[in-house]
């Protein structure tokens, strides 16, 4: 008696969008069929293995979404959560489940790690001791740039050949890789030179973006400068030890620091094409619209998310939310923006929209959420990295994390500065305070 | 109906007449015997017609007949013989028997109806219409009886004789048609108003109404009637003339009568229903007295029964015992006076019906004696007895051989007094409870989730220090966080990472030479486009920019100290000289510095006494050089400075050495390399000083004090009593100005309103342990307190900028718990970043956190 009021049935049906062959359900199984309301994905998943009759190589762990919406909890829970009867048929889209991804290795550096961009097999991390670094898949340094004079905060790859990174001395630079095949041989590493410093940014550059041969710069001077990728698209800046001389102003003390920067008295320096002052509080994040590389959009510690027009260099919408922002990404396929807060959460946002401000908040993080990277293919998918020393997987239809990657190498309160998801070989790379460029493998993510 | 009873008394008093009148016949025909025919016929007539009579009298002549014989004969007479016999001998009975009965049977016929009568009548006048004179008329010839008579039998075979009615004529006497009558019926008599006549008569003729209308007279009659009414006056209009319809008192007696009868009343005409009454028994002396007893002899000899009582009250009044209303008024008030306490006032209080007397206790009975008689004592032996009497009663009986032996009789007297002094003693008020819901007195605030954003977590702690962290604070432009501590290090830190950026070590601890000085406080200068950092170090004063600004903006700090020499020297060598140093400053800065007047008048005040400078600006020597340091500015008192503060433009900064007497406070100009000492007179132990935000006003607290001068006037302009024992700090809220709060050592936060007076608003109380320092954020409403307890208040204020009336309002919105007190000491710092929500401290535990919301 108690058992049948416990065990209310539910009418369900699955289906999947995905193409592949072996999880396609055949048309005897492909009914509507009762099950108890109070299971949960685990329950389901079995039920689907068990319809599917895969028993070649063991059960298939699934995912399911009933519109478009991860299910977390018991059917029961959603159905009462949505405030639904009991009697509907629902219809359950399955895909294969997000494994919990799995350590892979991690790399040493010799300090905080502040930055990460991934080209093929290679990774490219600033550190706070000011060198640019790039990696190779087993954890050698196959080349270093050595050039800024504070912390390195933003790296990009540019090209093969070109990078870009920005740093807390308030410059940017643009080097030039060598071949790589020279670094391999020697067991040295091969310095990188630099190709041009990039001036004009009043405070330390924290944030990089590139699209074809422009690139853009958020600084905490609140501006964003635009940049070319070619040096002699710029203008030239004198040198300062060309100033020096003719500049009688500077205390004794300056002077001294002047000479010791006249190191790089021999380099390029060039001006940014455009500084777009329209923020009123130090930018922290910048990238370009992948759709429109006439479109960026930028976020600020003055709460906003900024849409700017690089044709005109106009801001053309400004979002207010009530929280200082700290990173954004976007999600083109499903026209998001998914932004990062100091206030411990991720929002999405429409850019369509001027006027509704946040469409969803994904909560989980513990402290400032400063880094976001898209997973490769998936549109639904990102990883997120934060100060409370996790990355988080997130998929959009769910307003909670997937997986949480927490740090394998540290104790507690180390910080992650910069999150990647490497396509080439399937995996989140992060890395931060704990001085680790850390792989985590993230499977059978479509 | 008036008129229809009127007709029916008339006829009925005409008919009664009409009775007499044959009675008297009779009587007539009876003396005179003579005429026996007329005689005969009457008595047959009689006879005929009085049938009952007849029948009755043949009753008794059987009666009669029992007794004689002749009466057989006389049967066959009547059988047999002729009719003039029988006639003969019936006719002399008959008239023995009339003359007896002559009166009776008038008297019979008057109660008889009326129909009778009319029979009786109308036989009359039917014989007088016949022809009288035939005798001969038998009684079997039914032929000669005249007609319309008809015969008919009774049941036992006897004659009746039935008339027809009477048919009244129009001649009759008895007809009650005098007058016209109105046949209009139904029809209302208004309906004539416009006619000359009122209907119509029954035979078709006008009823012409009666002479009135416009002419005069008619007018006056009706004015006459009005005035006095005639007899009988009914104000009614009589429908049948037209004329006022008046009622005579018979009439009026006799409608009083039918009414009486229609409601089931009878009454006699002799009946009065209210005789008149007759006093007989009066008061007035009758000349024929209905009695004539004499009056008896005690009406006029005096009572000895009521000399004696009269007798008794003389002596009860002679005695007293009878008083005057007078007497007994003033003892009734005595008593009323003097209220007797220890009587047995039992009467009291019954003054309402409700009230009930407690039923009486029943008088003590021999058991409760304290000597009963033998015989109620139960022997000892019997215990179950004992047991039960005491189950019953609640007390044994036992004897005791005297009243004082009993065993509570040593008390007794002891506790009498007691009881009483008790109640002598006890308070005869009223205690009354006031009832207060503790609710009502929580003051009513706003929730502190309507308040947000204020800190609520750490999100970064920035390690590094090795000792306690003693100050710190936040680049104007909210990009660095500089903190000084016991290790001997400033340390600037990125915010948002943690990252230590830059390092300068001022001393180390181990070294020989070090004097125990320690870094007690940071002040960045607000000038954004400076990056200068104000250390205080011991007794020396030291300018640093960190290189963490960039070219430009260092370079600007840097050359903006480093002006300053040139001047400084220059004021140094003048001010040996003194006029010359007062003229030169006075030139210098006649535009709009505040402290101008203070300080040229300081000087000439200071100058006279003592050419010693309160401290001297020097190049930084190697050793600083090596360290950053730009300038240090040595103060000449060996004490420590304790407390920094930038004014909001940059160019001054003034510095506190509590225990310097009048040189405790000191206000150093950058731009000039000029130190001042403001104040001749030792004020105290100066514990803090801060400019005011905006207005030319400084704030200095000493250890219970605050004060706070107009620069300009140099005057006193207010003296806050905070009631603190030791203050702590001080801070001028940043956009109101008038709003000072303070903490103290002795876990005090004051909020002290300018304008209210020279007693705190606000008093609270919230931290466990000494307050350290305030701070209030610069654009949000909030300010936070930390204290040794190792705790942060974030509290939320609203000054009603916009409103004079309301007064501020203080919400405490959070208590920040994460920094470890060590060797009780908790927070030391606090600072709020300038835009965001985020505050920053530091602690004896080495690190500085960042709290955000």
């Amino acid at each position: 008696m108690s058992d049948e009021i416990k065990s209310h049935q539910v009418k369900i049906k699955f289906f999947t969008k995905d193409n592949e062959e072996s999880i396609q359900l055949n048309s005897s199984n492909d009914q509507a069929l009762f099950v108890p309301e109070t299971l949960k994905r685990y329950g389901l998943s079995e039920i689907l293995n068990h319809l599917l009759q895969s028993s070649t190589d063991g059960p298939v762990p699934f995912d399911f979404l009933i519109n478009g919406e991860i299910l977390r909890n018991s059917l029961k829970d959603y159905l009462i959560n949505k405030g639904l009867s009991s009697e509907i048929l629902l219809n359950l889209e399955y895909k294969k489940a997000v494994l919990p991804p799995t350590y892979l290795n991690s790399f040493n550096n010799d300090d905080w790690i502040s930055s990460l961009d991934l080209q093929g097999q290679n990774v490219l991390s600033g550190s706070y001791d000011g060198i640019v670094r790039t990696w190779d898949m087993s954890g050698n340094v196959k080349k270093q740039y050595q050039g800024h004079h504070g912390a390195v905060k933003a790296v990009k790859y540019i090209s093969d050949t070109r990078i870009i990174t920005g740093s807390l001395d308030r410059t940017l630079r643009l080097w030039k890789t060598g071949a790589e095949s020279e670094s391999l041989e020697d067991d040295n590493t091969e310095e990188g030179k630099t190709l041009a410093i990039l001036e004009g940014h009043e405070a330390a550059v924290v944030s990089i973006d590139v699209n074809g041969n422009r690139i853009l710069s958020a600084s905490h001077d609140n501006s964003v400068g635009i940049w070319s990728t070619n040096y002699k698209e710029m203008n030239i800046v004198d040198s300062l030890s060309k100033q020096n001389y003719s500049d009688a102003k500077g205390s004794t003390q300056t002077q001294k620091r002047r000479r010791m920067a006249d190191k790089d008295g021999s380099t390029r320096r060039r001006a940014p094409l455009a500084i777009l002052e329209s923020h009123t509080a130090p930018v922290e994040d910048i990238i370009f619209d992948q759709n429109d590389a006439s479109v960026a959009y930028s976020v600020s510690q003055d709460h906003t998310i900024k849409t700017w027009d690089l044709v005109t260099n106009r801001c053309i919408d400004t979002k207010t939310t009530s929280y200082a922002l700290q990173s954004i990404l976007q999600l083109p396929e499903l026209n998001l923006l998914a932004c990062g807060s100091s206030v411990r959460h991720i929002t999405l946002h429409d850019p369509r929209a001027t006027t509704k401000i946040t469409n969803e908040q994904l909560n989980g993080h513990k402290n400032f959420v400063v880094s976001l990277a898209r997973h490769p293919t998936n549109p639904h998918m990102f990883v997120s990295g934060s100060h409370d020393s996790t990355c988080k997987i997130w998929d959009v239809r769910s307003n909670k994390p997937l997986h949480t990657i927490t740090r394998e190498k540290s104790t507690i309160d180390n910080k992650i500065f910069a999150v990647k998801w490497s396509d080439a070989i399937n995996a989140v790379v992060s890395a931060g305070e704990d001085k680790e460029i850390q792989f985590n493998k993230t499977e059978n993510i479509v | 109906m008036v008129s229809f009873k009127n007709n029916k008394i008339t006829s009925f008093l005409k008919r009664k007449s009409s009775e007499k009148q044959n009675t008297k016949t009779k009587r007539s025909l009876e003396d005179v015997e003579s005429e026996e025919e007329i005689d005969e016929m009457k008595l047959e007539g009689m006879i005929d017609v009085n049938d009952s009579e007849n029948e009755d009298a043949e009753e008794e002549e059987e009666a009669e007949s029992e007794g004689e014989e002749a009466v057989e004969n006389f049967k066959d007479i009547d059988e047999e013989e002729e009719q003039a016999e029988e006639e003969k001998v019936s006719g002399s009975d008959i008239a023995d028997n009339a003359s007896g009965t002559d009166v009776s049977s008038v008297n019979e016929e008057d109660e008889l109806n009326s129909e009778d009568y009319e029979e009786s009548g109308s036989d009359v006048s039917s014989f007088g219409d016949e022809d009288v004179n035939t005798p001969a008329t038998s009684i079997g010839d039914t032929s000669n009886v005249e007609s319309g008579i008809t015969k008919t039998i009774y049941s036992d075979g006897t004659l009746r004789l039935i008339k027809p009615e009477i048919d009244p004529v129009y001649e009759s006497d008895d007809s009650d048609f005098f007058q016209p009558k109105n046949t209009i019926g139904n029809i209302p008599i208004e309906v004539y108003d416009e006619m000359p006549h009122i209907g119509y008569d029954i035979n078709g003729k006008r009823i012409m109404r009666p002479v009135k209308g416009k002419d005069g007279t008619s007018a006056i009659d009706r004015l006459l009637e009005s005035i006095d009414l005639p007899a009988g006056w009914t104000g009614l209009v009589d429908k049948d003339t037209g004329g006022s319809l008046n009622l005579s008192n018979e009439e009026l007696e006799l409608i009083k009568k039918v009414e009486m009868a229609s409601r089931g009343e009878v009454m006699n005409e002799e009946d009065n229903e209210y005789p008149e009454y007759v006093d007989w028994f009066s008061r007035h002396l009758e000349v024929m007295p209905l009695q004539a007893v004499p009056e008896p002899k005690r009406r006029f000899v005096p009572s000895k029964h009521e000399a004696v009582r009269v007798m008794k009250i003389v002596k009860a009044i002679r005695e007293g015992r009878i008083t005057t209303g007078k007497k007994v008024r003033e003892q009734l008030q005595e008593e009323k006076k003097n209220y007797d306490l220890w009587g047995d006032n039992q009467d009291e209080g019954i003054d309402h019906i409700m009230q009930l007397r407690a039923p009486k206790l029943p008088p003590p009975t021999n058991e409760e004696s304290y000597n009963p008689p033998e015989e109620y004592l139960i022997p000892q032996e019997n215990k179950d007895e004992i047991e039960e009497f005491k189950a019953k009663n609640g007390f044994v009986p036992t004897k005791f051989a005297a009243l004082r032996k009993v065993p509570g009789y040593a008390n007794s007297v002891r506790e009498k007094f007691e009881r009483s002094l008790d109640l002598y003693l006890a308070p005869r008020v009223r205690k009354n409870k006031i009832q207060i819901d503790p609710e009502s007195l929580i003051p009513d605030l706003p929730s502190p989730q309507d308040l947000k954003p204020f800190p609520i977590m750490t999100s970064n702690v920035f390690k590094g220090h090795a000792d306690k962290v003693r100050c710190l604070d936040i680049d104007p432009t909210g990009e660095w966080l500089a903190t000084g501590s016991d290790d001997g290090t400033v340390r600037v830190w990125e915010i948002l990472t943690g990252r230590e950026v830059y390092k300068t070590q001022l001393f180390v601890k181990e070294d020989e030479d070090y004097d125990g000085s320690k870094v007690e406080a940071l002040a960045w200068n607000p000038d954004q486009q400076t990056g200068i950092l104000a250390i205080a170090f011991g007794e020396q004063l030291l300018l640093v920019v960190p290189p963490v600004f960039g070219f430009e903006k260092e370079n600007n700090g840097k050359t903006k100290i480093e002006n300053g020499f040139g001047f400084a020297t220059f004021g140094n060598s003048k001010n040996t000289i003194e006029g010359n140093a007062l003229g030169v400053e006075s030139d210098e800065n006649s535009d709009n510095d505040d402290e101008d007047e203070e300080k040229t008048q300081k000087h000439s005040a200071t100058s006279g006494k003592k050419k010693v400078l309160p401290a001297t600006w020097n190049k930084p020597t190697v050793a600083q050089q090596e360290k950053d340091i730009l300038i240090s500015i040595n103060c000449q008192k060996q004490d420590t400075i304790k407390k920094i503060n930038w004014h909001k433009k940059g160019d001054y900064l003034v510095s506190v050495q509590p225990n310097s007497g009048s040189t405790a406070i000191l206000i150093h100009q950058l731009s000039k390399h000029m130190t001042q000492s403001p104040f001749g007179k030792s004020k105290g132990i100066i514990m803090d000083c801060k400019f005011h935000p905006f207005k030319p006003q400084i704030a200095i607290a000493t250890q219970r004090v605050i004060r706070v001068y107009d620069l300009q006037e140099q005057v006193l302009i207010k003296k806050l009593l905070t009631g603190a024992k030791w203050l702590s700090s001080i801070q001028f809220h940043p956009r109101g100005g008038d709003h000072i709060i303070a903490t103290s050592f002795d876990k005090k936060l004051l909020w002290h309103d300018l304008d209210l007076g020279n007693l705190p608003y606000k008093t609270l109380r919230y931290h466990s342990k000494a307050i350290r320092q305030a701070g209030f954020h610069n654009s949000l409403p909030l300010f936070a307190t930390c204290g040794d307890d190792g705790m942060i208040h974030i509290f939320h204020n609203n000054l009603y900028m916009n409103d004079l009336l309301k007064n501020v309002l203080i919400v405490p919105l959070k208590k920040l718990k994460g920094h470890k007190v060590t060797n009780n000491i908790g927070v030391m710092d606090i600072c709020w970043h300038p835009k965001q929500p985020w505050l920053f401290s530091c602690g004896a535990d080495g690190t500085a956190r960042l709290w955000t919301a």
